[in-house]
């Protein structure tokens, strides 16, 4: 298969969509918008975008792809090794997404994996990311679900952004959101990138940074302090 | 158990820094609680610690997890 049709909720999904669907990596392939609707609500309405996504050339770089999967072995390996000492048996699948490595675990302690809130799962992300980026010594994605929990997860976080949207549209004041991942903060960054009355800003730093949903062209000087 | 939850630490502080052969761990048992010393190269400190103590929070709580199926407490110590 050449190229591909697919529709998401923003570009982003679609892409992400069509991807998955052709295997194939960002850089491989090039995008055509088709057509997009706003709907009339844009937070409550059907609102899609279509997309085609055809391959740039069909010469894989087969040296690179096999790059790619040695890493996703490695990763899969430690992660399965750490999880297992951890006395939890279990298995590791893994495949190659648009942003990175998905790897997913397959046990019977799901609780135990995710952990308070998800922070189980967001350590081991952490740190098999990190002993992946140094074995392979360049920066890379590396994302660790069980459960669905991430997916069932930006569900709820996107519901939770869209609410508190309609609440500052309503009421004109800002609403400040902590605690969220890098991740979290770029995914509700994505989805009111279009919006024209939104505006989402990440302020701060580090460990304290928070993302602020405020009206657009409101003045800085309404929501910094 | 111990030797798991040592097992562990030192496998995870073993891929993070740069001289794997310098990290030691060593478990000691008391009668309610578990201390784990984590001993890596000098230099190496920082990455065990991580920015903002990133690294060492996450490996203390995958260890966390690890250690709620079990009795005893543990407490991961690093040293130099």
């Amino acid at each position: 298969m050449e190229w591909i049709i697919e529709r998401g909720r923003t570009k982003e999904q679609a892409l992400e969509k069509a991807l998955k669907k052709l295997g194939a990596r960002p850089e491989e392939v090039k995008v055509e918008l088709l057509e997009k609707n706003k709907g009339f609500l844009s937070f409550l309405g059907d609102r899609s975008v279509k997309v085609k996504v055809s391959y740039i050339n069909q010469e894989n770089d087969i040296e690179e792809t096999e790059e790619m999967s040695n890493e996703l072995k490695e990763a899969k390996q430690v992660l399965l090794a750490i999880v297992e000492k951890m006395g939890i048996p279990c298995t590791v699948d893994g495949e190659n997404g648009p942003e990175g490595l998905y790897l997913t675990i397959r046990s019977d302690k799901g609780g135990l994996i995710i952990g308070k809130r998800g922070e189980t799962l967001d350590a081991l992300q952490y740190i098999v990311t990190k002993i992946i980026q140094k074995r392979a010594k360049r920066k890379m994605t590396i994302l660790v679900d069980t459960e669905d929990y991430r997916k069932r997860g930006e569900e709820k976080l996107t519901d939770l952004a869209r609410t508190m949207a309609a609440r500052v549209k309503q009421t004109g004041q800002s609403v400040t959101l902590r605690n969220l991942t890098t991740r979290e903060r770029k995914l509700i960054h994505t989805l009111f990138k279009e919006e024209p009355e939104i505006e989402t800003i990440s302020q701060g730093d580090g460990i304290t940074k928070t993302l602020v949903i405020t009206l657009r062209g409101k003045s800085k000087n309404e929501w910094i302090n | 158990m111990e030797i798991a939850l040592k097992d562990l630490v030192g496998y995870m502080a073993k891929a993070i820094v740069d001289n794997p052969e310098k990290v030691e761990v060593n478990g000691v048992e008391g009668e309610n609680s578990i201390v784990i010393e984590l001993k890596v190269a000098r230099d190496d400190i920082g990455k065990v610690i991580g920015k903002q103590g990133k690294t060492i929070t996450a490996i203390r709580t995958i260890l966390n997890a690890a250690r709620a199926q079990k009795k005893k407490r543990h407490i991961l110590e690093l040293i130099e």
